[in-house]
């Protein structure tokens, strides 16, 4: 339709069109309205960075060196920032494709928000200052149950919560500092008489049996984590599994053929398929090729005739090796950062803002480099490297922090650990 | 008709003090005053209880802060409902006012209201670093007809401080005064203040940056240590203000910046004895409190925020 990321995002009238696009072409049983998990933090202060192809990522952030608690008087209303963007377009599709569509409206979830407000210091105050994680996450969840009343009253059949910085966290740090603001959020939902969903990106799988535990109707997942494990624990709750087409691998980069493959697969390795939603990872990049997104749709709806259509499949392995660093000869320590793409996935903007503050403390003692899953180029160097999971960081090629991002001191020691070990060259 | 004056300025610029001068402007006529603190105590409201005016105070919280706006609204249909010839605002330090319009609109169908304009003062020393650091003061601002740069007593060079309150506002008139005291030819300009722009287009943004704090002082401390307590977060506040009662008699804590300033007053502290922090961005206010409480242990010292 020729719109870029930002016009979708603050203009009614594209986003809505946009919708209705999205909608003949893939067929969906639900749709998610706006994709912008920084949308309640510009209304709270933070300043954003806009590009056109993927959501605004946040760059500054209130309460990063004050450590205040907010006044609940500043929750969201439905005229602030972009919200009225937000609310017209879902008035206008709950009336034009309500009755056929499950209409899905995304909250920023509480532990994404507190760090959009506090930044990276919210990873040392779970260890220095745990009052405040939970006052802050109180404060967060509001803003989720205000935006959640909002969102219903304009027609929204399911409340997503999405946050992806659970799986950045252990499963004790999650039922210390979150469960209970998650359980909370999904009561009020439900009190509300709509569904709710967990949306969570990265490796959750450790913290898939808590989030059960909080009590949502479904748990959306990424391919970062095995569905059909996932699963068997959201089976013993009754809680809906939603997942998990590969992102960047598949739908971004591959072709229609692997995409219809990967779709029936993971329809086929789903034992019972009672309480399983099939559906991206997560917010899907932005130059997914239309034809893709639309492969998939016709697995669905015509299950049959695709199994025929790939029965003589192969994968295309058609990558050249890219040349990697010689590590062993490095001179300084060297920061490599994997991401699905740190503009458009929370989890791995943190993570490389924790690799930006290393940068900035050791300037050129250290080099730094990211590679987003985005490029072609940057799946080949990751398969070589052998990274299981983004987002990852490596230092001179040896795996050091894997979907869990570093405090600034653990961080600070490896480095100066390296730079000793260097020291004799 | 009521003549209606609104009154800001960010914390400590020395609203208070012009208020009480500019009062007396009105001589002889029915006033009602409405103020407003942010900061849970009504400070000001004790002060202004001795002007001869029918007074309203708002407690805890912005006087156009979505919590208290029943109140004020409440306020003004009572002060209102009694057709005062003069209606004067005082808004908390910290409140963003540009919903002012709106407001009239909505609570004065029948326009009984005159609306003769906004005046913000300005705090000659502080103002460049209020500016940069907190966006209600560029808000309080921008919707100002007239400025009043106070304080002028303190310091020799106001010329920066008057070019940024043009390079934010270049239409508003300046008035220059000390102790919140203005000479005759400014009378004028302050009756007839003027307003610019509702902002209320602009897209609808929260400070989180400002926060207060309500610190409860144990009557047991002694002066001396009263000040050292404060002396350990100062420097972390905007103002502190409040009434404290403690064995050696009864303080008015009154401190804007670093400055600490506690003077002896007669004036009872009724049953709080509460002092009031107020802090902004960069200002690691809670964990400085926090700290002090914890060094002046086993004083019983409690944090609200």
């Amino acid at each position: 339709m020729g719109y870029d990321a930002k016009s979708v995002l603050t203009d009614a009238d594209k986003l809505y069109e946009a919708l209705l696009e999205v909608n003949k072409l893939y067929l969906p049983f639900g749709l998610p309205v706006m994709f912008d998990l920084q949308l309640e933090a510009e209304i709270l202060g933070c300043e954003l960075v806009w590009s056109d192809n993927g959501p605004p990522f946040v760059s500054s952030h209130p309460l990063e060196d004050s450590g205040h608690v907010p006044c609940l008087c500043t929750l969201p209303r439905a005229e602030d920032g972009r919200l009225p963007v937000a609310l017209d377009v879902m008035r206008r599709l709950k009336k034009s494709i309500g009755n056929d569509v499950a209409l899905y409206g995304l909250v920023c979830g509480p532990f994404t928000l507190a760090s959009h407000l506090r930044g990276t210091n919210i990873f040392m105050d779970m260890y220095d200052d745990e009052e405040y994680v939970k006052d802050l996450t109180a404060y967060c969840a509001a803003v989720c149950k205000r935006m959640s009343d909002l969102y219903i009253e304009a027609g929204m059949d399911v409340i997503a919560v999405v946050d992806p910085m659970v799986s950045q966290i252990s499963s004790s740090h999650f039922e210390e500092f979150f469960s209970d603001a998650f359980t909370d959020i999904f009561g009020h939902i439900r009190q509300n008489k709509a569904f709710s969903s967990f949306f969570v990106c990265g490796d959750a799988t450790r913290n898939v049996e808590s989030m059960c535990k909080t009590g949502p109707d479904s748990i959306a997942i990424d391919e970062n984590i095995d569905l059909i494990a996932a699963k068997a624990v959201c089976d013993k709750y009754n809680i809906t599994i939603c997942g998990n087409i590969p992102l960047t691998t598949v739908m971004l980069h591959g072709s229609q053929q692997d995409n219809i493959k990967y779709a029936l697969d993971l329809i086929d390795s789903v034992g019972d398929k009672r309480n399983f939603i099939l559906a991206p990872g997560c917010d899907m990049p932005y130059a997914v090729p239309a034809a893709n997104g639309i492969a998939i749709a016709q697995a669905i709806w015509q299950t049959e005739d695709m199994r025929e259509l790939l029965k003589n499949y192969v994968a295309i392995e058609d990558e050249e090796p890219v040349e990697l660093p010689d590590y062993e000869n490095l001179k300084k320590p060297l920061v490599e950062v994997f991401t699905l793409d740190s503009t458009a996935c929370a989890a791995c903007g943190y993570m490389l803002a924790a690799a930006v503050d290393m940068k900035n403390d050791f300037g050129e003692a250290i080099d730094l480099v990211e590679y987003r899953a985005t490029e072609k180029e940057n799946i080949v160097r990751a398969r070589q490297m052998g990274v299981a999971h983004l987002p990852s960081i490596y230092i001179n090629g040896e795996l050091k922090f894997s979907s869990l991002i570093p405090d600034r001191s653990q961080f600070a020691q490896l480095i100066e650990q390296t730079i000793a070990k260097l020291g004799g060259r | 008709m009521t003549d209606f004056y609104l009154i800001t300025g960010f914390l400590g610029a020395g609203k208070t003090s012009f208020l009480k001068e500019f009062v007396r402007l009105f001589e002889g006529k029915k006033i009602s005053i409405i103020v407003n603190e942010f900061g849970k105590e009504n400070i000001d409201g004790h002060l202004l209880e001795n002007l001869k005016a029918k007074l309203a105070t708002i407690i805890n919280g912005s006087i156009f802060c979505v919590c208290r706006l029943e109140d004020f609204e409440k306020a003004l249909d009572e002060m209102l409902g009694e057709s005062p010839d003069v209606l004067l605002v005082e808004s908390s330090g910290l409140s963003d006012p540009s919903a002012i319009n709106q407001i009239l609109k909505r609570r004065d169908p029948g326009g009984l209201i005159n609306y003769k304009g906004c005046i913000c003062i300005a705090d000659a020393i502080n103002f460049k670093k209020v500016i940069s650091t907190s966006v209600v003061s560029q808000k309080q601002l921008a919707i100002a007809g007239t400025v009043v740069i106070n304080k002028i007593d303190l310091t020799n060079d106001w010329e920066e401080t008057k070019n940024l309150i043009k390079a934010h506002n270049p239409n508003a008139q300046i008035v220059e005064s000390a102790f919140g005291a203005f000479s005759p030819p400014a009378h004028d300009l302050l009756l007839n203040p003027g307003s610019y722009g509702d902002s209320s287009s602009e897209p609808g943004r929260r400070d989180l940056t400002l926060q207060s704090y309500l610190i409860e002082i144990d009557s047991e401390m002694s002066l001396k240590d009263l000040k050292a307590f404060i002396g350990l977060f100062i420097d972390r506040t905007y103002r502190i203000k409040g009434f404290v009662s403690l064995n050696e008699g009864n303080f008015f804590v009154d401190c804007v910046s670093d400055k600490l300033k506690v003077i002896p007053t007669d004036k009872a502290t009724g049953q709080s004895n509460r002092i009031v922090a107020l802090s902004g961005k960069g200002m690691p206010t809670r964990a400085a409190i926090r700290d002090a409480v914890k060094a002046f242990d086993p004083y019983k010292i409690d944090i609200e925020s």
